[in-house]
């Protein structure tokens, strides 16, 4: 058949080639390319980079894109490349984290000489303290009470999207479609300025509370929506063979099921409850980022943004790591 | 008929018929079963034996007709489906053992909670049952400890649990390896000998001549041929009925 | 075998159900459903309160009346065989008698309600610059999408990588961007850092703020679907003697993408939403375009048109994102059986 004696042929050229021409490594990956261009940069960057400071012209633009592009180029084919010893990579990596940052240093045109004076004047804040203190406090609040409001929220609808009705499924849905659909400030914008020409008003908090609850509710459902769908329909069927009625199957099997499932991302839900407090700064609830840029403004320091900022991390980092435990934990249950 | 009360007569379905959407799987399906007689329902995948057995404890709606237990119209809008079941024991396919309970656990939970029997009652009666089923040394286990076998036992322990007057059996050894089937089979025949009612949808031929008082044969959602095992195995009357016997034989 | 000591067979109760037929639970029965449907339009009928401004006990008449309705329909609801028609009836029915409620005795204005909240005319004289804010706020997500996603792209490709010191450095990035809530990043970006001679303007700040941002979740969306694709996939491949770059683009991308598909999808609708955020470093946005016009007009309606705007531009997006994810989760269910 010419089809093998095609391939037969193909496959013999190939073995001829491969013994005349040993299997040499890439180009890219050979040691003398590494070094060669290695020297390269380190010559390009002593001495065609264009000066200090925040490049102005076109020309210096494209200069400095060019020179990054090929540093992480170059690290790139290093660290990517699993034969080489852990050790070199490792240089490497320190090598392209500390070239970047002297390139940010040395070209972002920041004052680097007056970052402490103004980012860490603490002395400044002395005595405000408590006016940032006061203002995490009612960003906690807020973002527990909202927590537990909506959580309640999602565990109500979820519920009730169990019961299978199609009728009361269209509500649920259009409640969770519009309330994911809206950006939360939008929401508590409408609330604290539309609606109390209808004859509802709140107060900022409430406002704050109101919206939050309302709108990550909505979320709360979907995670257990999640969560009553991971359970395996026969066991609802086994459970109501039994005879347990609708509402013990569902406090008996559903629920003790459900629940595992549901608490990572509700834990995901109060980390961006917090996180979304800081929203409420736009309709005058007087929490964190509010005290911070009243201070801001009273004491002409961004100090406490910063510190305000800090705050934040403090408070959201070790939930952020609880979350993801909790998450990593689940999958390997499952 | 219908208010017929002889207690030889466990089931009576008449004409029962279930559509879902524009499929129509069962086309009117007529049968009793009569107290202490061990049912077999056969036939090809399809054919509507699941949706059959699911229909008698109202796990599905049927569409129309009637079902009487023991006389009682269980259709009847009036009657309370969570305490009929309660007389009605189920065992799946997929054994739907509950995974966050243990053994124990799962076997005492409808008699305390539907039956309202108090927890030493229950335990002791849920470690008897278990006992039977030879389980008793797994009480504290969860089911993801147990084998394929072991766990449709204890499924088979659990629905015993609410002393039912009937069990059905929807295919409960299809899931199971092969060197697992016999002791579940062996719990079966156990109960069909104490003279429990049994329907069981099942392709285990052995079990079924051994312990079976009838088989019934369903395709296409209609009761082609019924009768003694020894009848329908040896001496197939349906052409579908052949087919099928030839194909698993 | 050991015999059973217990009797399996227990005399039936079977009659004692019979005996009882008509014995399902009270509040299932049809007298209940419809006597105490009566009971609650009596109640409603004879205690209404005839005027207007509350006096506390109307108000406890109207609490009893909401209280028992919701009541009487979640009794109605949770009825698995009542037909489904007479549900929709009965839910409809409750609306009704809300909205009513709420329209006879709130103290909202109701003959301006048109004039206050759907003021046509407000809304024309606001339109050119709520349009104009659309314009801002879609250029403004665009942007950021493009920034997260080269930047989150670089920093998975990096972090695939494996390296111990570079995982450092690009897991403080994720951490602290993940942790920091977007305002707070905006205005620290926007009103902090002029002060070390960095002045960008707000539009740039906020875009900067945003992607920043979204580039964390980006990078762990790609790690994820980097991670996702099984090890002896690529084994696979590199037993085919494919290279590290064909097995990235036959092998492992193709399968990557479907995994980061949807969460992607969901982040850059997250972030769109987002920009309604700008609003608070004086960008003029949709959202402070139509604050703006209603401070200036003393009318509510280009809220309520924002409002309605952004849930026309964000319903379609949900619901394609959550479509994507149940896809997803669908072909994985299959995969894994």
């Amino acid at each position: 058949m010419p089809m093998t004696t095609a391939t037969t042929a193909k496959a013999n050229t190939s073995a001829k080639f491969m013994r005349s021409h040993p299997a040499w490594m890439h180009w890219v990956r050979h040691p003398y390319f590494l070094r060669g261009t290695l020297v390269a940069l380190i010559l390009y960057a002593l001495f065609l980079l264009p000066a200090p400071g925040a490049p102005a012209a076109l020309a210096d633009k494209l200069n400095l894109g060019v020179f990054t592009v090929l540093v992480l180029a170059w690290s790139a084919l290093i660290l990517a490349d699993g034969d080489r010893p852990d050790w070199l990579q490792s240089i490497v990596a320190f090598g392209l984290v500390g070239v970047m940052g002297w390139l940010f240093y040395r070209y972002s045109g920041a004052h680097w000489d007056k970052l402490a004076a103004a980012f860490f004047d603490w002395g400044r804040l002395s005595g405000s303290w408590w006016l940032l203190l006061d203002g995490l406090k009612v960003t906690l609040l807020i973002g527990l009470i909202s927590t537990f409001l909506s959580v309640l929220i999602g565990a109500a609808v979820g519920i009730l999207r169990t019961l299978g009705s199609p009728t009361l499924n269209l509500f649920l849905t259009a409640y969770i479609d519009i309330f994911r659909s809206i950006p939360m400030a939008v929401l508590m914008v409408v609330i604290f300025f539309a609606l109390p020409y209808m004859g509802i008003s709140f107060g900022s908090i409430a406002t704050t509370v109101v919206a939050l609850s309302i709108g990550y509710g909505a979320y709360a459902s979907e995670s257990f929506r999640a969560g009553f769908e991971a359970i395996h329909y026969g066991q609802i069927e086994a459970a109501r063979a039994l005879g347990l009625s609708r509402w013990q199957c569902m406090r008996m099997i559903m629920l003790p099921q459900a629940i595992p499932v549901v608490i990572p991302s509700l834990t995901g839900i109060l980390v961006s409850m917090l996180k979304d407090t800081a929203v409420a700064s736009l309709v005058a609830s007087p929490e964190l980022l509010k005290r911070a840029r009243e201070l801001y403004t009273s004491k002409a320091s961004p100090t406490p943004l910063v510190a305000s900022a800090l705050i934040y991390l403090v408070v959201i980092i070790p939930l952020t790591r609880l979350a993801n435990l909790l998450e990593h934990r689940m999958k390997k249950v499952r | 008929m219908s208010d017929q009360t002889s207690p030889e007569i466990m089931i009576e379905v008449v004409d029962l018929h279930k559509r879902f959407k524009d499929l129509h799987v069962l086309k009117g399906i007529s049968t009793t079963v009569k107290r202490s007689e061990v049912v077999a329902v056969m036939g090809p995948s399809g054919s509507g034996k699941s949706t059959f057995l699911r229909c008698l404890n109202r796990l599905e709606e049927p569409n129309s007709g009637h079902i009487y237990i023991e006389g009682v119209d269980i259709l009847s809008p009036y009657i309370d489906i969570n305490k009929l079941r309660t007389e009605m024991g189920m065992v799946f396919q997929s054994f739907n053992l509950f995974p966050h309970m243990t053994c124990i656990q799962n076997v005492m939970l409808a008699p305390m909670h539907v039956r309202k029997i108090s927890r030493d009652e229950a335990y002791e009666r849920g470690i008897k049952l278990l006992e039977k089923v030879g389980l008793a040394h797994k009480a504290d286990a969860y089911p993801e400890q147990l084998s394929g076998g072991q766990q449709q036992r204890v499924a088979i322990a659990r629905a015993l649990a609410m002393q039912p007057q009937i069990m059905f059996f929807d295919e409960p050894t299809s899931a199971l390896d092969p060197e697992m089937i016999g002791e579940v089979l062996d719990v079966m025949s156990t109960l069909a000998r104490e003279g429990m009612t049994m329907v069981v949808v099942s392709h285990e031929m052995g079990f079924i001549r051994k312990a079976a008082d009838r088989v019934l044969f369903l395709a296409d959602g209609l009761l082609v041929e019924e009768g003694s095992p020894e009848e329908i195995f040896n001496n197939p009357q349906h052409a579908r009925t052949k087919d099928f016997l030839s194909k698993i034989l | 075998m050991t015999q059973a000591t217990i009797p399996t067979r227990v005399p039936s109760r079977l009659q004692d159900l019979r005996e009882q037929a008509g014995r399902i639970p009270f509040i299932r029965r049809k007298e209940f459903t419809y006597g105490s449907l009566a009971g609650l339009a009596v109640f409603a009928v004879l205690f209404l309160p005839r005027t207007v401004p509350l006096t506390p006990a109307g108000m406890a008449v109207i609490a009893l009346l909401v209280v028992g309705s919701i009541a009487w329909a979640a009794i109605f609801f949770s009825d698995e065989l009542k037909p489904e028609w007479s549900k929709t009836l009965t839910a409809f029915a409750l609306l009704i008698l809300f909205g009513f409620l709420y329209y006879r005795y709130s103290t909202a204005q109701w003959s301006r309600m048109m004039t206050l909240f759907m003021n046509m005319e407000v809304i024309k004289v606001a339109l050119p610059r709520l349009l104009e804010g659309l314009v801002i706020t879609v250029k403004i997500a665009i942007s950021s999408w493009v920034i997260s996603t080269l930047l989150g792209l670089f920093l998975a490709v990096f972090r695939a990588f494996d390296n111990r010191v570079l995982n450092i450095f690009i897991i403080a990035y994720v951490d602290v961007f993940r942790a920091i809530p977007i305002m707070v990043l905006m205005v620290v970006i926007y009103f902090a850092l002029p002060y070390v001679g960095l002045t960008l303007d707000a539009m740039t700040s906020a875009i900067l703020a945003l992607g920043l941002n979204s580039a964390a979740y980006v990078a762990e969306i790609f790690r994820g679907g980097i991670m996702s694709v099984k090890k002896g996939q690529i084994e696979a491949a590199r037993a085919l003697g494919l290279n590290t770059w064909q097995t990235m683009r036959l092998v492992l991308l193709p399968q990557a993408i479907r995994v980061v598909m949807p969460p992607l999808v969901g982040n850059y609708v997250a972030s769109a939403k987002d920009t309604a955020l700008a609003s608070s470093i004086s960008v003029i946005e949709m959202m402070k375009a139509a604050l703006v016009e209603q401070a200036m007009l003393a009318n509510p309606s280009p809220l309520i048109f924002c409002f309605v705007l952004y849930l026309l531009m964000f319903v379609p997006l949900t619901r394609l994102s959550s479509i994507l994810e149940q896809r997803m989760k669908k072909s994985q269910r299959k995969a894994n059986v």
